[in-house]
């Protein structure tokens, strides 16, 4: 598991916060380096992409999107059609925002760049795995959520004489929405590639992602596992997530919400999920498995997030219809006890708060991909890929003990029986330090 | 018997929870607030309803904002609705002079160390509070096949200027 370094693109605002690209170890958009495939011809197209991204802003209870950036779009693929519709170049933008593709033969004229919202992990890919769309819908409104055929998000610049093309822009009035969100995701999707999936490329479940300016779903925002969706001439993804894109929404900026929509797709597909489903709320006591799959999603998404810029970021944040909200789940836990701590004498099949799960994953698994959180030096750091070993290992996925389905409890057996020499430091620091009354006592295939 | 219908029972439950399981949703933002109005002659009469959706971890604050000239009077400008922390509702009444027209605004707000809720409203509904996002517009291109999806249209994007 490899984070990516915070690069100087990434801007201090929300706790030292910000948006950042995606690691450099993904193939990203799928460019690779290859020139597509043939033999270099010597001509290059060169030049630079950035695209515009709103970052959110705390002021007391309000989460404002202000702030308006323009970042490299680290991690896109750059391909090069000629005037007959032909791929003669493909290549991956760098983490500055430069890319030099080669090409397959000479420019000759009407060559076009494009960039799109489509991934596949390598040239090579037998498919695509993550897909930006464009819901086919008649404008801005709110829609039942569903299957369609849906355009990917492209963006299209001319070839000059001589192959340089200079600095090109995606801003916000382009949909610069889509890539954002693009790009990150492709750092969540690699993750599960690597952790989850060994480098198996058959094992990745594809996610096709809703999102258009003003464009408004009636569950807000969901991931749906059963919700195929087609890309209009090419293939289906299996899975959907459907961002709000309407500008009293968090919209395409909210990448909380998106990565935890996808810690659900995570859930259902490489491990287990049990939670009955439904609205939730914060402050909240839940059956056990329906606080696991909430709290497992949102633990997701700022593990993931923070992996993404290089430093915790403990922070959960929306903007629902203009109302907003935001969580820390670094300093709720220890400073002000603003979570629903759990009973110490009501067992572990107790119903729990999501974000108190969330808080107790986080303080288990902080400190190693990025440092320790500022609110408690706990000493346990068990890092993202034993949180992965152990949430898809078969004591996770098919045992059960504590609360019906899979909880927090399952976790806990799982991650011990995968690392037995922590049994107790583990099981101290969960019972002493969290307040969870974990027995300690995992039966272990 | 009871085996029997335990067992049924036990397999509608599974297919509920997997009814209910294909659709995850977000957490709902905990504080919402509702502004209406009527007015009489240069009097308005502003209902707030303060909905709380969760469980609060400090009490919320509630805060009228009136524009320069208006007069509050009856209600209370700012006050910390102590038991408001529960789901339920809360509703305040404010007595206004001088709107004329334009806008007045309650601010819901919660704020603790570690976490923090907000919510607007205004009466008259602000227009400006409705930000219209322009629509990126594509045009056709040659077709292309790009990972076996053919793409024939893309939003134009420009070099900037060195």
């Amino acid at each position: 598991m490899n984070a990516s370094p915070c690069r100087s693109a990434c801007l201090g605002l929300l706790l030292a916060f910000l948006g950042c690209p995606s690691p450099s170890d993904s193939p990203g958009g799928g460019g690779g380096g290859g020139g597509g495939g043939g033999t270099p011809s010597g001509d290059r197209v060169r030049g630079s992409l950035f695209y515009q991204a709103r970052f959110p802003s705390v002021a007391g209870g309000a989460i404002t999107l202000d702030t308006l950036e323009t970042l490299p779009a680290v991690g896109a693929a750059a391909v090069v059609i000629d005037a007959g519709g032909e791929v003669i170049g493909m290549a991956q933008v760098d983490g500055d925002g430069n890319f030099d593709v080669p090409l397959q033969r000479d420019l000759a004229g009407g060559e076009l760049l494009i960039f799109t919202t489509l991934w596949a992990p390598t040239l090579q890919s037998s498919g695509i795995f993550l897909a930006v769309l464009q819901p086919p819908v008649d404008g801005p409104g709110t829609y039942e959520p569903g299957s369609a055929t849906s355009a990917p998000w492209a963006w299209v610049a001319q070839v000059p004489d001589g192959g340089d093309v200079g600095r090109v822009e995606i801003r916000e009035e382009q949909g610069s929405g889509a890539l954002y969100v693009f790009l990150f995701m492709i750092a969540a999707q690699a993750t599960i590639l690597e952790d989850l999936c060994n480098g198996n490329e058959d094992c990745l479940v594809s996610v096709g992602i809703l999102w258009y300016p003003g464009v408004n779903w009636t569950c807000g925002a969901c991931y749906s596992r059963e919700t195929p969706q087609q890309i209009q001439n090419g293939p289906e993804m299996r899975q959907s997530i459907f961002l709000a894109g309407g500008a009293q929404e968090s919209s395409a900026w909210g990448f909380t919400v998106t990565l935890h929509e996808f810690g659900h797709s995570v859930a259902a597909n490489y491990s287990r999920d049990d939670s009955p489903g439904g609205p939730h709320g914060f402050g909240q006591t839940i059956a056990p498995a329906f606080a696991w799959s909430e709290g497992w999603a949102s633990f997701f998404a700022v593990s993931t997030f923070s992996r993404w810029i290089g430093e915790p970021f403990p922070m959960y944040w929306d903007i629902q219809e203009g109302n907003s909200l935001w969580i820390d789940y670094d300093a709720m836990t220890y400073f002000g006890g603003d979570l629903v701590r759990p009973d110490p004498g009501a067992g572990m099949a107790q119903n729990l708060d999501e974000s108190y799960v969330v808080s107790m994953l986080w303080h288990l698994w902080d400190g190693a991909d990025v440092a320790e959180g500022n609110a408690w030096n706990d000493g346990i750091a068990i890092g993202t890929d034993r949180v992965l070993r152990a949430f898809g290992s078969e004591r996770m996925t098919r045992w059960d003990r504590g609360g019906e389905g899979a909880d927090f409890v399952d976790f806990l057996d799982a991650l011990l029986c995968a690392e037995g020499g922590q049994t107790g430091s583990v099981t101290r620091m969960v019972t002493e330090g969290l307040g969870f009354p974990y027995d300690g006592q995992p039966g272990c295939p | 018997m009871v085996r029997w219908f335990c067992g049924i029972a036990i397999l509608l439950a599974a297919i509920g929870a997997q009814a209910g399981g294909n659709r995850h949703t977000r957490i709902e933002v905990p504080l919402k607030v509702t502004l209406s109005g009527e007015e009489a002659g240069d009097r308005a009469t502003l209902i707030a309803e303060v909905e709380v959706r969760g469980r609060l971890p400090a009490a919320p604050v509630l805060r009228l904002q009136l524009p320069e000239g208006a007069r509050l009077v009856e209600g209370v400008p700012e006050e910390t609705l102590a038991g408001a922390t529960e789901p339920g509702q809360v509703t305040r009444t404010f007595v206004v002079e001088g709107l004329q027209g334009r806008t007045a605004t309650v601010v819901a707000e919660m704020v603790s160390p570690g976490a923090g809720a907000r919510s607007q409203a205004s009466w008259p509904m602000s227009r400006e509070a409705i930000r219209v996002q322009p629509t990126p517009q594509a045009v056709p291109i040659p077709p292309v096949e790009v990972r076996g999806v053919r793409i024939q249209q893309a939003i134009p994007i420009e070099p900037t200027p060195r």
